[in-house]
């Protein structure tokens, strides 16, 4: 299986990168945990609510910061783009163009082995590595819980939380795609610099689209981040749009990765 | 039989704009060595890497074993298909046993690891060296070896003594005979070192600015290329009085120089042998020529010849 090769080619090649990435963001997700204090960030409310509503999306609902599964949803849920995506985006925008500009390309294409399944092979590495990475977060978040005396764990739902992480990964794996597509036609900076651009754009879509004058608002729709909303379900445990949210950000997914797919089939491996 | 057969083929880049193969046609005869000669930019590299599917051809055909294939998605006839990239790239982080145990996993054929040892021996590589670590001519030998690994039907290499010491090199030429006797494997080579080509190859390819315009045995080459013919005379009147002769009895003469008794200049294959026609009658021999020598073109001359004079006829070249 020759996609195998390629993703276990690849993941030796990263692993300790990876390892080291994820024991850092695992720690960063525990001490996250420990630093929650109810009492606090209750104080903190009267204050907080004298806020224009602009500012207080900009920041995050401070309301909802008084219970563990909103703090986690501010700090953690809704700033994971930026702890794991921009990792993710620097990596699959550089990986193809770096294999071109450093022709080790040459020799892997000269074996019978087809491109897309060279494509997938890069594809599903990042994918694999991404689960690996959340699952190994989550469980450290999870034990954090139980482990750390500020956070009652009969409070916490666990149900809710399970799906935010996978739905996580899967909004991870739309960047990755949106990473992968850049990176089969573009050059390894051009390819990184228009990958972290277009994630920016998409952020500030998602998370401003309600300022914007009422004609704009429909462009939330093309931003990934507003299929990424997880408050509803963390905070209120309204699983309204989650599945909906979840097949969107698949298929958003599957498209890209069909194209990039199509895209490097049909181009020229330079000189 | 061919085993590669290449019609008309034709590649541009940027959307058009720049060429980078024109019409190249060649037959490649299984088990021969093809040497595949031109200049930085004529079009070598281009020509093996649409055969490959790095590149995607504008036109033409390209058949490997008498079937006619689109390189890009018939990737199994790779199987047979040993490459050394003129530009080599190899992962940095890996050694060479892990390179070539990788690129193993990716043909659909058993590689013979007695063979990759022995030949790693030969060219005294270091396996388990990282490659990053390794100097440039050993990268080379890796690469070589990753050409090699296989028992190939067609091995095609760009440039492969590129790096290689004087050593190595002939290192290299012994293993690639005793690989295509055993094998009756075909040799595509595309190289700038042309006395190697001309040693290695026994038929060739002269590529310029996109198109083939000398396609021949290499023999046959040089048989019909112009000879270097050089002359001393006894006196500097007898060199004038052949001068005159010469320029007049025989127009296609091209005078490379003379001066006081001496005299050189080229000539076609079949005026040289009229020449000697007259040197048997006696006309300038004896006391009138006191010495003379006649050199065959080597592959090396022929191949400047066609980059010097655009408009040399085919057999009209030194």
């Amino acid at each position: 299986m020759k996609i195998f090769q390629i993703i276990l080619k690849e993941i030796k090649d990263s692993y300790k990168g990876i390892l080291i990435f994820t024991v850092l963001l695992s720690l960063f997700f525990m001490w996250f945990v420990s630093f929650y204090d109810p009492e606090l960030f209750a104080g903190m409310e009267d204050i907080l609510d004298s806020y224009p509503d602009a500012i207080k999306q900009l920041v995050g609902d401070f309301l909802s910061l008084t219970i563990f599964s909103g703090y986690i949803n501010v700090y953690l849920f809704a700033l994971a783009w930026f702890y794991f995506g921009l990792y993710f985006i620097m990596k699959t925008t550089q990986d193809i163009p770096k294999e071109i500009e450093n022709k080790t390309i040459d020799l892997v294409l000269s074996k019978p082995i087809k491109r897309w399944k060279f494509v997938i092979g890069k594809y599903f590495h990042y994918v694999f590595l991404t689960f690996f990475m959340v699952i190994c977060v989550a469980l450290c978040f999870f034990l954090g819980i139980f482990i750390f005396p500020n956070v009652t764990p009969s409070e916490v739902y666990f149900i809710e939380l399970i799906v935010a992480f996978i739905w996580l990964f899967v909004f991870l794996v739309a960047l990755i795609s949106t990473s992968l597509i850049l990176s089969t036609f573009l050059k390894p900076r051009r390819a990184l610099a228009l990958g972290l651009g277009i994630v920016i754009f998409f952020y500030i879509i998602g998370a401003f689209w309600e300022n914007f004058d009422e004609s704009l608002q429909g462009i939330k729709y093309t931003s990934i981040f507003y299929y990424f909303e997880t408050s509803n379900l963390l905070v209120n445990q309204v699983w309204d749009n989650v599945l909906r949210d979840i097949l969107i950000l698949t298929g958003y997914s599957v498209f890209l990765v069909v194209a990039s797919i199509l895209i490097f089939n049909r181009r020229d491996i330079p000189v | 039989m061919n085993v590669i057969e290449v019609k008309n083929l034709k590649k541009y880049y940027n959307r058009g704009k720049v060429m980078g193969i024109e019409d190249i046609s060649f037959n490649v005869p299984q088990g021969s060595r093809f040497g595949f000669l031109g200049p930085n930019g004529a079009g070598k590299t281009t020509t093996v890497r649409c055969l490959l599917g790095l590149l995607q051809i504008d036109a033409g055909e390209i058949s490997i074993f008498g079937d006619k294939i689109d390189p890009r998605v018939d990737v199994e006839i790779r199987n047979r298909i040993g490459y050394l990239p003129g530009e080599l790239g190899l992962y940095k982080d890996l050694n060479a046993y892990q390179l070539i145990n990788y690129f193993a996993r990716l043909y659909d054929v058993d590689i013979d690891w007695d063979f990759i040892k022995d030949v790693a021996k030969r060219l005294k590589i270091d396996m388990t060296r990282k490659i990053g670590e390794l100097s440039k001519g050993n990268k080379q030998k890796v690469g070589v070896l990753a050409a090699i690994m296989g028992k190939f039907d067609i091995l095609i290499m760009d440039e492969p003594t590129s790096g290689l010491d004087p050593l190595m090199q002939s290192e290299f030429y012994r293993i690639i005979s005793e690989r295509q006797k055993e094998s009756n494997c075909t040799v595509f080579i595309s190289s700038h070192v042309l006395p190697e080509v001309e040693k290695f190859c026994d038929r060739v390819a002269i590529i310029k600015e996109g198109k083939i315009v000398e396609i021949s045995d290499v023999q046959d080459l040089k048989e019909k290329s112009l000879k270097k013919i050089e002359l001393d005379f006894a006196t500097k009147s007898g060199m004038k009085a052949f001068h005159s002769y010469l320029t007049s009895k025989f127009p296609e003469a091209v005078v490379n120089y003379s001066f006081d008794d001496h005299i050189s200049f080229l000539l076609p294959p079949k005026e040289t042998r009229d020449l000697l026609k007259y040197f048997g009658e006696k006309r300038w021999n004896g006391e009138e020529i006191k010495d003379f020598t006649i050199q065959h073109s080597s592959l090396e001359s022929i191949f400047l010849q066609y980059y010097k004079d655009t408009n040399s006829k085919k057999g009209e070249i030194a």
